[in-house]
Parts: C-alpha cells; structure tokens; sequence
C-alpha cells in the first residue's frame, strides 16, 4: 500500500491511494491520511489504483474526510473500481462523500 | 569449605564374600555408615556383624578420609587398623574382625570420564589456591544453574546463583550483574555478597571506567589495586569511595541469531550484559587464569541469555493464557445450543479466523413474545474487535428489555463515534420476529440477509446503510417485511462472501445464494452445513482470513400459546 500527494490549483490536495486497503493497508495509511486531514481544505482521494477496500479501510477514509468537512472544507471521491465502489455503497458512504468517476467532475464539485 | 564438596564424586562397593555387591554413590558428607537406619546412617547394612554406628566418611583437606565411629573390632584400610585415614581410589575398607565384611572406595566413574578435563583444570584452578575440589564444585553448580532455569524458579534467584558460584569460583567480595537498559546505559540488576546475601543494585556503584574498557576490549578485564590501574582518576571516583583495592569485569555475549546478515563480514556478538566482581583486598584475583574467566563468561552469557529468552517464553504462554479466557469469554457470550421457540426455529455458526473474533450474532426473546435477532461483524479482527462484540452484546441486551432498537443504534452510534480512538465500528442486522410473522429490522451497513422462499432466492433489501460507529451523523431507522411460514433468513457476515480461493477470488454473492437454493428445502442444520460446504470446497484449503459466521432463522407459522403452529388442527373442536 502506497500513498502519494499531488497539488493542484485551487488549493486541492490530490491523494493517490495505491495497493490493497486491508487492514495492514489501513495500518499504513491511517498516519498519512489524517495528517492530510488537518492540513487540506479540498481533499480529491483518488481511489482508482485500490484494488481491495476493507472495513478498516473504509475507516481510513471516512475518518479523514468527516475531519475535513467539519472544518468545513470538502472531499470527494474518484475512480473507484466496482469491487470498491460497492463497499463504499453498502456503507452509503457516498451520501457523505461524493463519488466521481470523471477528474473534471470531481475538481468542479470541490471547487 | 562445603561438607558435601565432592560428595557426588565417590562412591562405595559393598564387596561382602556373602552378600550380593552393590554400589552405593556417597550422596552427603559426611558420610555414616551403620546398622539401621534410625541412627542417621547413610549406607546402612542389615548385618549384625556391623555396628549401629560403624564408621563416617568425610571430606578432609586431601579428600576423603574414613573414621570410626565404634565398630566392634575396629576397622581396617587394605588389612591395616584405623581410627582413622585418607582415602585413595581401590582402598578396600574391612568392617570388624570378619573378612567377609569388606567395602571398597571408589572414585566416581564420571570423574574418571573427565579425568583428563579435570587435570587440566585441576591445574589451572591450583595456580591460584584454594581447594581444587571446591572451584570444579564450582563450575559443577554453574552448569546446574543452567539447568535451573528450566524449572518454574523466578529467573532473578537463578541469576543470583550464577553470581554466587561466580564469587566462589574468583574469591570476590562481592558480584553484579549488569544488564542494558532502556536507554543503553549498563545497570545492576542483581548484586550478591560472598555469603550468598542478595544486595541492593542501586547502593552497588559500579566503577564506570572498569565496565567500559572490558566492554571496548570485547574481554575480560582484571584490574588489580585500582587506584593504581592506569586510569583517570576523576572516572574512577566510585573505585575510590568504596575503597575497592581490584576488580573483574567479564562481558558477555549471546550467541548470534537467525540467519546471518551477507553484509556483515563478521557476525557481531550481541552484548547481552557483564558480571562485574570487585574485593577489598588487593590481588584477589591476580592469579585468575584467563581461561576459567572466559568458562565464567561463557557459562553466565549462556544462562542470561537462556533466561531472556525463557523470560520471552513465559510472557508469550501468559499471554496466551489471556487470549484463551478472552476466547472462552466470547464463546460462552454467544448463545449455547440455540434454542428453538415456538414460531422459529434457528441456528447459527461462529469460525473466527483469530483466536477470538470480531463477528458476533445473538438470538433472544422479549417478553411480548417476540425473538430478536441479531448479527454483528466489527471492523478488524482478533482481540480488538472482540472486546467491542462483547460492548455491543451488552448494549443491544437492552434492547431485549423493550428499549426501541432505533434509539439504541442511533445511541451506540454517537457512543462510537464519540471515542473515536476506538478505532472500530459494526455493520449490524436486527430483526424482532413477531409470532404473526412480522419481522422489523433495523440495518447498520451489513449485506442483506437472503430470504429464501417458495424455491426462491431473494434480498431482503438492496442499498446501502449507515454502519454503526463511522459516521457522526448518521441515523437509524426500522423496516418491516411479513414473512410467510417456511419463509427461511440466512444472515451472514461478509467473512462467507469474501471467503477466497487460492487465486484470490471471492467466494461472492452468486455463489450464497446458489448454495442456499440448492438447500433451501433441507432442515436448517443441513442449510447451515450445506453453505458452508459450498464455502470450503470454494476456497480448497487457502487460508482464512476473515471471521465466518451465519445465522439462519425458519419461521414456523403462528403458535399457539401451546407452542404448536396454530395451521394444525384443533383434536377436539
């Protein structure tokens, strides 16, 4: 599991979650995660290279993404594959955080 | 010095010309030899030809030596009358005036085994004094020291002992050992005087300077009348306070472990700690032979070390032992021979993957005649999700009391999400089963149960819900479906869908719901084993790796308070 960050205008932080989100996936991740929590105000959590999503990594993103928009700022899904898609569905996770599978979408509706 | 020094080194041929010979091990010195054994005998000779008290054999400054104690007629050494004489190996001792009556005296066979070893010592322990026999005692009792950590000792007194021997085998006043702390810096951890007195590692003070050439030398360091040693005398203020005249100061490393590090040319001894003996008196240990303090080194490295780790495997077994009550804890949480009522019937099955898990279902009757039921998985696996299962069960326990689940959910909930270090939350189905077949439920996330009826296979909802414990703002609410009699519930935790093959494909919805056609018409034990057949032949021995759990319900029909279905037939009407 790898995690990387990318800037891009208008002050969105770009996360790109790479690997299995399983419970040692969480464990490696949930650091990361919170800190760019506390740290951006649009968050754009790019989902398209999780392969698994595990309750403990839905946790790892849910956590992070309610910090954010009670700070009032906002978070926004992108690209999930079915696989994880579903899981974030079962939870209705998407009614709290948006899911986008189109990058301009997604930037537009954090904007 | 000890009465019982060579004791188990000799030993006493009973060559009796009418009796069958024996040989008896002098286990204790001194040693008494008589009729009966009322008057202390150790070897004792069911003869009245020999006295109560005949003769003792006790250790003498050159070995072992034979008195008599009163037999009549005196005994004699290799046909020679004594009171009293050294003993050699093959000496035939005669008891009175009869031939008949004779023992020989014999050096143990093991120490003639090690004859060669022990002249070798023997010389080495003879250059610097003292009683040869009392330093290979010494050695002797080292090595049952390692032998002693097997055994349910606390590990402090064995580390004790191997100080004690140490002492004697060096003629200290006093010896430590150090080990390692937290923050690497080298601490007593256990102290001993000469008489085996245990003292206090704080008040011990050891000389800073000592430890740390021995420990730059990666060898032992005797340092004779250290106010003299080569050294700066600020460092060496401890030395100099306690008025320690010399010192020795042996480190000792463990063996090196596991597979050996290709880019380290020489393995590197772990230091595991050092024994640091020091006396008053000046030139205690100029005579120490290099080799007995290396056999020192060795001999109190192999017992640290040995002691870590049985100290490591005492903490797992404890450890363990936890983990075992948390397991019977939950398994005797879930409910024990599911019980059938009389508008249901039901049964369920727990595999978690871990010792304890973190799934986690309930059936129970309210007092309005409903069942509740109830199915849990909490995120994670192993002991943490288990200590939230067993919160829960004690929190939806009160829902059995009439509380509306939707408020408990809604509480359990913000509860969660308010200790967010908790770092757990639960996808959850409750369903309250009414005897007229109305099933309310509230849903937290989980997948759907399947209902199976009439032959087929269907959701009994599709969408998704809030899990109990993520979302702040999350709310609850109940449903309601009527179910017809036969109508059967499979419940199941995500640990059966997401079961996998060898390759890493799931076991999945298709296939439950397949598994649970196919069985629908079986009794509900035979559709419990049947999926979980449909599940193990799937994935054909690749690892678990999720808790599995299921919990089928049947509803019978109406019941009569009787507790019959009410579609029978009334015998008299």
């Amino acid at each position: 599991m790898t995690i990387s960050t990318e800037s891009m205008d208008g002050g969105i932080t770009r996360v790109l979650l790479d690997g299995r989100l399983d419970i040692q996936g969480a464990a490696a991740v949930d650091l990361r995660m919170n800190v760019l929590a506390g740290s951006s105000k649009f968050l754009l959590i790019d989902l398209s290279k999780v392969s698994f999503l595990g309750s403990m990594g839905l946790r790892s993103i849910i956590i992070p993404a309610q910090a954010v928009s009670r700070r009032g700022g906002k978070v926004a899904l992108l690209s999930p594959v079915p696989m994880v898609e579903e899981v974030l569905k079962a939870s209705k996770v998407d009614e709290i955080v948006p899911i986008f599978h189109d990058l301009d979408a997604a930037v537009a509706a954090l904007r | 010095m000890s009465q019982s020094t060579a004791a188990a080194k000799a030993y006493i041929e009973i060559a009796f010309s009418d009796r069958p010979s024996q040989v008896v091990s002098i286990s204790e010195l001194p040693f008494f030899i008589g009729r009966g054994r009322e008057s202390g005998n150790h070897l004792s000779l069911d003869d009245m030809r020999i006295s109560r008290k005949c003769a003792a054999i006790s250790s003498g400054a050159s070995g072992f030596f034979i008195e008599d104690r009163g037999q009549r007629d005196g005994i004699f050494v290799n046909g020679k009358p004594t009171m009293g004489r050294t003993l050699a190996d093959g000496d035939r001792i005669r008891l009175g005036g009869d031939d008949a009556c004779q023992l020989v005296f014999r050096l143990h066979s093991e120490a003639s085994l090690k004859e060669e070893g022990e002249t070798k010592l023997r010389s080495l322990l003879d250059s610097w004094g003292g009683d040869s026999a009392d330093e290979l005692k010494g050695l002797k009792l080292l090595l049952e020291a390692t032998s002693m950590l097997h055994s349910q000792l606390p590990l402090e007194s064995v580390l004790g002992a191997m100080l004690d021997h140490a002492i004697v085998i060096t003629h200290a006043d006093r010896g430590m050992l150090l080990e390692h702390d937290a923050s690497g810096v080298m601490q007593v951890k256990v102290a001993r005087g000469r008489d085996g007195e245990s003292l206090a590692p704080e008040a011990m003070n050891p000389s800073r300077s000592v430890l740390k050439s021995a420990i730059e030398l990666e060898s032992a360091v005797i340092n004779e009348d250290l106010n003299l040693a080569d050294m700066n005398l600020q460092g060496a203020q401890s030395v100099v306070m306690q008025l320690l005249r010399s010192s020795v100061v042996i480190p000792l490393y463990g063996k090196p472990r596991g597979p050996a590090d290709p880019s380290s040319e020489v393995a590197r001894r772990q230091l595991l700690g050092a024994v640091y003996l020091d006396s008053r008196r000046a030139s205690t240990f100029s005579a120490l032979d290099r080799q007995i303090l290396d056999a020192l080194g060795a001999q109190a490295a192999s017992i640290l070390d040995n002691s870590r780790l049985i100290e490591r495997e005492r903490e797992r077994q404890r450890l363990e032992q936890e983990l075992n009550i948390a397991r019977e804890i939950q398994q005797a949480l879930v409910p024990q021979g599911m019980q059938d009522f009389p508008h249901l019937t039901v049964t369920g099955t727990h595999h978690p993957c871990y010792e304890v898990g973190g799934d986690y279902f309930d059936v129970c009757p309210l007092a309005d005649g409903r069942v509740a039921i109830l199915i849990a998985d909490v995120a994670g696996k192993g002991l943490g999700a288990a200590l939230l299962t067993t919160m829960l069960q004690g929190a939806l326990s009160g829902m059995t009391l009439g509380v509306d689940p939707v408020q408990v959910f809604n509480h359990l909930n913000r509860f969660l999400c308010e200790r967010a270090a908790v770092r757990r939350y639960a996808t959850m189905f409750f369903g309250l089963l009414s005897p007229d077949g109305t099933l309310e439920y509230v849903r937290a996330g989980h997948p759907s149960p399947l209902l199976l009826r009439r032959g087929q296979v269907s959701e009994l909802y599709t969408g998704g819900s809030f899990p109990v414990g993520l979302i702040d703002m999350a709310k609850f609410n109940s449903d309601r479906i009527q179910l017809e009699p036969q109508d059967t519930l499979v419940l199941f935790t995500d640990g059966v869908t997401e079961a996998e093959d060898r390759d890493h494909k799931p076991f999945g919805d298709e296939r439950l719901m397949e598994a649970a056609g196919r069985h629908q018409d079986s009794t509900l034990g035979d559709l419990k084993d049947g999926i979980l057949a449909a599940v193990e032949k799937f994935t054909d021995g690749a690892s678990q790796f999720d808790d599995i759990t299921l919990l089928v319900v049947r509803y019978r029909g109406p019941a009569t308070s009787a507790g019959l279905p009410a579609v029978l037939p009334a015998v008299n009407s």
